[in-house]
């Protein structure tokens, strides 16, 4: 099924046309992540209503439209979101494969500071994974982390993003912390 | 044939009339999910669980509510066989409530003892603004 021209038509209408048009898709894959030395790992379990409209295209926006307003509202005068046209107006991306759409959900649902850095120091913060990895049963949950043994590869940057949209977000980003210095 | 119905209100006999926004306007989002399993059964605008320890964690939002102020109203399946009194509950006193993210732990509790546990079976449902 094609997925009609949504550029300009609100996200949630569009998810409401994923719902009612779209298989959902259950992915094996998991992502595991330390957020905090003193807290267990955390678990990040796609939806698969929302992997249905990642693996479809055309539906959901570019993950730098979350940042942008993830940056709106760390700022300390935030009330409500103002800039909600970005979900909506933004021009939505392409089909992304399985794997990409993980990766896509690590950098929207997962702290920055744990993606941003993720692989500095002496084990990776985050690790993508199967399912059948993880523990079978949740015993000791609160003591799950992630194995000394994990050794990670390199990954797509964020720059390496930014390239793929033809766009500079780090300069983005840099104005968007400015603005909120500013105001501070 | 696909149609559309176009009105700005709707009036009852008996009840007087109401604005369709506020017929229309009804839940933004809501997940039903496992987290025994760490699994997410239905939902809309979701688009992750974030699973960060037993009983806690975070329903992560596709289209981001207007800001962190929205109301979730929640339910949770008992506990095996014992009496006890679950609920899902928000964490926001531990965990931020963002716009994009609502947190929470799930609890039981019976006279002599409490504790936060693994639902096999909880509901959430968003409601307020979107951005």
């Amino acid at each position: 099924m094609n997925t009609p021209e949504f550029q300009g038509t609100n996200l949630w209408e569009r998810l409401h046309w994923a719902k009612d048009n779209l298989e959902p898709v259950q992915t094996d894959y998991r992502v595991v992540f330390e957020n905090d030395v003193d807290s267990p790992a955390s678990i990040l379990v796609a939806d698969p209503n929302w992997m249905a409209c990642a693996l479809q295209g055309g539906i959901l926006p570019p993950v730098w439209v979350y940042w942008l307003l993830a940056a709106d509202e760390a700022h300390p005068d935030f009330k409500k979101h103002t800039r909600g046209y970005l979900l909506h107006d933004t021009r939505p991306i392409g089909p992304l494969t399985e794997e990409q759409a993980i990766e896509y959900l690590i950098y929207k649902d997962v702290p920055r500071t744990v993606w941003e850095n993720y692989n500095v120091g002496n084990k990776p913060k985050l690790v993508i994974c199967n399912k059948s990895q993880l523990p079978q049963t949740r015993e000791w949950r609160n003591a799950w982390g992630i194995s000394d043994e994990v050794v990670s590869g390199n990954s797509k940057t964020v720059q390496q993003i930014e390239k793929q949209d033809g766009l500079d977000l780090t300069e983005m980003f840099s104005n968007e912390l400015n603005r909120s210095k500013v105001y501070a | 044939m696909a149609g559309k119905i176009i009105a700005d209100q709707i009036q009852s006999t008996a009840a007087g009339t109401v604005d369709t926004k506020y017929v229309v306007d009804g839940r933004k989002g809501f997940c039903n999910f496992n987290q025994g399993t760490s699994a997410i059964t239905d939902s809309l605008n979701t688009s992750s669980l974030t699973d960060t320890s037993a009983g806690k964690g975070a329903i992560n939002w596709t289209n981001a509510m207007g800001n962190a102020n929205y109301t979730c109203t929640t339910g949770t399946g008992t506990v095996s066989t014992s009496a006890y009194v679950v609920s899902l509950n928000d964490d926001a006193a531990f965990v931020a409530r963002t716009s994009s993210a609502w947190s929470f732990q799930t609890n039981y509790a019976n006279a002599s003892t409490s504790a936060i546990f693994d639902s096999n079976f909880s509901i959430c449902a968003a409601y307020g603004d979107l951005a």
